[in-house]
């Protein structure tokens, strides 16, 4: 946490620039450059839920221009609470290390290299079907976790207004879970030019180009069941080409500016992607701005969304009244569709953004958003097979919608010490083609209050308060609404010494446990626990 | 920065990671900006320019820097330096700031800031930035916030290179960066 710089949230259809299924916002985590974090930093603590964490972390100069840090931490998470009552099974562990090494190879040059491995233990109390009594299992299951990460980027810069980076990443990891286990090995080479063109076009247009290795493989029951996940191909090779260029206009110096720019993609599962966006905002004072956005981006289809399998429910016989004759088990099968599309959005918004005085800010957001080709399950035509009716459930792209809403975000820095957030989004979803409620809704209102105050120097307290509106879930369990929830965490911390700080913070005290969401399949309700901690850290 | 932003806003971030939210936003309050507006207002009465600068009755301080940073800035526009006004020009984007008399930036990516100094090294042109890294790397005056007060790095070889001088009752409170 400490070796972050900023994160960035973007929020509506970040496509144009980032690409396909950057679609309703992009999260941008920017790690520090490692010249900002010499020295050392030791982390330690634990709780009741956070049941113990630490992390170490040193930065050296390693040369003239080259600073490098690594690091190494991990942690154990406790278990949560059932719906129905009872242990939810779902503690893990992680470890995890890496390395970031920065060098000024010119004046012009510069490059980064940086890495990182982990290992994870996921357990999960799980459900899953099988075609024979008693049709529904229950199973501890023990998932385990591990893959790396490696990246480098050379970054050249001819002149204030034009430079080019070129990056290479790899990344491999090992998923092994109850249902079926699952790798992948990503290659991805990507080129951004960035230049400026007579007064008035700061223009950026990049090339990319990913290979993809994986393999899925259901895994049997533990007690000798078959699989209920299937993918056909298990293993695929897949390529993705991209292309994007960008250009923000000046129209009015200081007053008005237009950007327009489109991301145009190849992949394997849909084909050809093509995800404009404009955006136009003018400032009619440096206070006031207002600012218009039309744009399109897409999802494009999973591995399982084109052929995979998954057994998400049996039926039981049912004995008819006139004995011996019964109804066979029906086995519900969710079914992948080697026609499915890619889902689609045009998204509309516009906002406005003031610091109507020194201390307040506001920016205030309003979108549409026309969604086609969403995924709609459709009953398919079902088949006996002398011993069990099979019932399809289909993939298909029929399901579309929209929704609109209002997003507010206000800063009011109160006093030099006290600074308050607020946040508040309403939003609307609106589903074609579906008569009752057959599909996950996301909560109306949510809302959150945040306050960071310093009354003493050595001393810091922070609270948060939300609160998140009635959701609506729909799974292999049938239909939930979740119940709206207020929830609060706390924070304390003290530092003694200039670079010692202990803190103790608290999670979701205002109850026991609270219910956020239900899983789709495998999981039963699980609702997150009230959870405390304590932390020290020292820096050397 | 303020004390509080340093303060705060780091573990906030963690909270806010930790927790799984949004992250709060990190622009710098628009009171805080004002200080360092005050500031470089003050930098530029202490300084004076060389007869090829060609100041007439008017000094143009250009600012890089976002909408709050600019807002600041207004507050110090058509201010009085001795018998010049200073005028504050936003460059929105990094264009033909080397007509500038003061350059103010904010912030810039890093190596964008560096080819900056390449390109205005030696001329007449007063750099100001934020961070004592910004005077270490080849700027003029770094503001940086050391508990609460704002403490000044000047890196002298780079203002006596573009011929500018800044009064030794300045230099006094300032940190000095090379001899």
């Amino acid at each position: 946490m400490e070796d972050i710089d900023r994160i960035e949230v973007i929020r509506g259809p970040g496509a144009a620039l980032w690409g396909a299924n950057a679609v309703n916002g992009v999260i941008n985590i920017i790690t520090k450059n490692s010249s900002q974090t010499q020295g050392g930093l030791v982390n330690a603590g634990g709780g009741n839920q956070e049941q113990g964490f630490g992390s170490f972390r040193y930065g050296a100069k390693l040369g003239e221009d080259t600073t490098a840090r690594a690091y190494v931490k991990g942690f154990n998470r406790g278990q949560n609470t059932l719906l129905s009552g009872g242990k939810a099974g779902d503690d893990w562990n992680e470890v995890q290390g890496g390395f970031r090494m920065d060098s000024k190879l010119s004046t012009q040059d510069a490059l980064t290299v940086q890495g990182d491995i982990y290992q994870a233990n996921i357990n999960q109390f799980a459900y899953y079907s099988q075609i024979t009594p008693p049709f529904q299992v229950t199973e501890n299951v023990k998932n385990n976790d591990y893959g790396g990460n490696l990246l480098s980027r050379l970054q050249h810069t001819f002149s204030p207004t034009s430079d080019y980076s070129l990056q290479f990443y790899y990344d491999g990891y090992a998923h092994n879970e109850g249902m079926y286990s699952d790798s992948r090995n990503t290659l991805d080479l990507d080129f951004q030019h960035r230049f400026a063109l007579l007064d008035w076009h700061e223009i950026i247009w990049g090339l990319g180009y990913r290979f993809g290795h994986d393999r899925i493989v259901g895994n049997q029951l533990q007690n000798g069941s078959a699989a209920t996940l299937n993918i056909n191909p298990a293993s695929v090779n897949d390529q993705l080409f991209s292309g994007f260029i960008q250009d923000e206009l000046t129209l009015i110096d200081n007053k008005l500016w237009l950007t327009i720019g489109s991301r145009f993609e190849h992949n394997d599962y849909s084909g050809f992607e093509g995800q404009p966006s404009a955006k136009i905002m003018w400032a009619p004072h440096n206070q006031h701005r207002l600012w218009a956005g039309i744009s399109r981006a897409v999802r494009t289809p999973s591995r399982i969304e084109k052929g995979g399998s998954v057994l998400t429910g049996v039926v039981p016989p049912q004995a008819l009244p006139f004995p011996p004759y019964g109804t066979p088990p029906v086995a519900v099968v969710a079914q992948g569709n080697s026609g499915y599309m890619s889902e689609e959005v045009i998204s509309y918004e516009g906002g406005y953004r003031t610091t109507f005085s020194k201390s307040v800010s506001l920016d205030v957001t309003g979108f549409y958003n026309d969604y086609r080709d969403l995924r709609y399950a459709l009953q398919g035509t079902p088949s006996f097979n002398g011993a069990y009716v099979t019932q399809p459930l289909d993939f298909t792209n029929k399901l579309g919608g929209k929704t609109y809403g209002v997003e507010i975000a206000t800063i009011w820095q109160m006093l030099d010490w006290w600074r308050w957030d607020v946040n508040y989004s309403w939003l609307h979803t609106q589903l074609n083609n579906l008569g009752t409620s057959q599909t996950n809704i996301s909560p109306q209102q949510r809302m959150s209050l945040r306050g960071a105050f310093s009354p003493w120097q050595a001393i810091d307290l922070d609270f948060w308060l939300r609160y998140v509106d009635t959701n609506f879930s729909v799974g292999s369990f049938g239909a939930t609404y979740i119940k709206g929830y207020v929830t609060l965490d706390l924070r304390a911390a003290w530092r003694p010494y200039k670079d010692i700080e202990l803190s103790l913070v608290g999670q979701n005290l205002l109850a026991q446990n609270h219910l956020e969401y239900v899983a789709e399949n495998q999981t039963f309700p699980t609702a997150i626990a009230r959870g405390m901690y304590g932390k020290i850290s020292w820096k050397f | 920065m303020r004390k509080w932003a340093k303060k705060f806003l780091a573990p906030l971030l963690g909270l806010g990671l930790l927790l799984n939210t949004q992250p709060p936003m990190l622009a710098q309050s628009l009171e805080e900006q004002t200080v360092l507006a005050a500031l470089a207002l003050n930098i530029v009465r202490f300084t004076s320019w060389p007869a090829e600068a060609h100041l007439k009755n008017k000094i143009d301080l250009c600012v890089v820097g976002d909408n709050v940073v600019q807002q600041s800035f207004a507050s110090i526009d058509h201010k009085a330096v001795g018998n010049k006004t200073l005028e504050i020009i936003n460059l929105s984007r990094l264009r033909n700031y080397e007509d500038c008399h003061v350059l103010y930036i904010s912030e810039l990516k890093q190596n964008v800031l560096l080819q900056v100094f390449v390109e205005i090294k030696k001329r007449p042109l007063l750099t100001i930035g934020e961070g004592y890294d910004f005077a270490v790397q080849g700027g003029m005056v770094g503001l940086e916030n050391v508990n609460g007060k704002i403490t000044l790095h000047v890196n002298l070889p780079v203002v006596r290179e573009s011929n500018l001088n800044i009064s030794a009752r300045l230099l006094k409170l300032a940190k000095i960066i090379g001899n």
